[in-house]
């Protein structure tokens, strides 16, 4: 498929509608399994499916870049529905850690095979290369062998102070020699783990006794040695911020009062002006919190994507994106 | 004086309920801070929080420890008998004491 097809109104306004569409359907798979067969039968159906080719985009990044990337993901979760994925990277000029980690993130999540192949720019296949992107997806060409290089990734489905701890240290050894403390990242990542445990797999039964679903997260730390930063970024799939029960029913009484929108809801979460879903007034702190780092320059470039809402918190800038993110994605530097 | 270090406890604080993770705030009030608190109390003694050493604080945490106690007994006396430290970041000091203060409002345990 040629850029220029997706990029025509014609094209958005189908996928706009087929996204919708996959989030009823997504909806309604939370409700029960729709595939009955075993495991291995699973597989076994999913190799017959025919492979779809997805091209990312040359500037592949969530943070700089966000209408694109999320034209690409939506793609590529439409494409799933039916068929495996070719992620086809080699026209790929820029690369960014918060794109691999939203990537692998959604790869793991979708119910298809994805496998992919390396950018044609060196820096980007470094990047790509160095961020284990390919214990994760499998590849379409051999792989050159890669030393372990400025990235770190971790995945989990608990708040792990120990991941944490580990994703701070890393980063700091790799910009300033000694591996130390940073206590606003430390903080974050746990903000956005408990974030993450607490509301990411969205609604469960009340009377049911099966434990709440778990949703995996994904953290990487990135040593961006020529700027002298440490890069975070946090990717959950889960159901995101306004899909949360509590958002959306305080979104009904915002298009109520006046017509608000998503970003107006998330401005009023960082204010500390929104209760958090559990609905307990002590709760729903953490987003006040990053935003106090942020504004008093603990943590920089701090970006919050939220299933159709784009938020740069130090600049405050804040948009609607064309089309929806499946889930979370908060990064920073410092 | 008494005092308690957090660092003790664990230099990688978590998050708020024991069922999220590890070191949570629920898990350091019920083995630690709040024996501690009541013994501080009952001996009029202040109790010294020591919040530097670790790897940083989530606000759950801070909030579950503070706050937590806070649903339990009554604000005045908590801030009668706690003081704090916190050299590394010293801000913490006025967002728990503010975790403290909403606290009261919250229907108790």
């Amino acid at each position: 498929m040629s850029k220029k097809l997706y990029s025509t109104e014609k094209w958005k306004e189908y996928i706009k509608t087929r996204q919708e569409a996959e989030r009823r359907n997504a909806v309604r798979h939370r409700k029960g399994p729709k595939f009955t067969g075993t495991r291995a039968q699973k597989q076994q159906a999913l190799r017959k499916r025919q492979y779809q080719t997805v091209q990312a985009p040359s500037v592949f990044s969530i943070v700089n870049n966000t209408n694109d990337a999320m034209q690409f993901f939506t793609t590529l979760e439409l494409y799933s529905s039916r068929y495996n994925i070719n992620l086809d990277l080699s026209q790929v000029q820029t690369l960014t850690t918060d794109a691999i980690a939203a990537l692998i993130a959604t790869a793991q999540r979708l119910d298809a095979v994805v496998r992919g192949n390396l950018p044609n720019n060196p820096g980007a296949q470094k990047m790509l290369l160095e961020s284990g992107f390919f214990k994760y997806v499998s590849s379409t060409q051999p792989l050159p062998s890669t030393p372990r290089g400025t990235i770190e990734q971790k995945a989990n489905t608990i708040v792990s102070p120990a991941t944490a701890k580990t994703l701070v240290h890393f980063g700091t050894k790799a910009i300033f020699g000694t591996s130390q403390r940073n206590r606003p990242s430390y903080s974050t990542l746990i903000e956005c783990m408990a974030n993450t445990k607490g509301h990411a797999a969205g609604r469960t039964n009340p009377n049911s006794r099966s434990p709440k679903p778990s949703e995996t997260w994904w953290a990487t730390v990135y040593a961006d040695a020529g700027k002298k930063k440490i890069c975070f970024t946090f990717v959950d799939t889960g159901v995101g911020i306004f899909r949360s029960i509590r958002i959306r029913t305080v979104r009904k009484i915002y298009d109520f009062f006046g017509g608000k929108d998503d970003t107006d809801i998330l401005r009023d979460m960082l204010d500390g002006k929104v209760p958090s879903s559990t609905t307990l007034s002590f709760r729903g702190k953490g987003l006040p919190y990053m935003k106090r780092l942020a504004r008093a320059n603990r943590i920089s470039s701090l970006v919050i994507v939220a299933n159709d809402v784009y938020a740069n918190v130090s600049l405050n800038k804040f948009m609607r994106l064309r089309n929806s993110f499946h889930g979370t994605l908060v990064y920073w530097e410092v | 004086m008494k005092v308690v270090r957090i660092r003790d406890f664990s230099e990688t604080p978590g998050p708020r309920a024991r069922e999220e993770g590890p070191f949570s705030g629920e898990e350091f009030l019920e083995t630690v801070f709040r024996s501690a608190y009541l013994k501080a109390k009952e001996e009029r003694e202040t109790l010294l929080v020591d919040l530097d050493g670790t790897e940083g604080y989530a606000t759950s945490f801070l909030e579950a420890t503070f706050g937590g106690l806070a649903r339990e007994f009554e604000a005045t006396d908590i801030l009668k008998t706690l003081s704090f430290k916190s050299d590394d970041e010293p801000f913490l000091i006025n967002e728990i004491k503010g975790y403290i203060f909403e606290a009261r409002n919250a229907p108790r345990k």
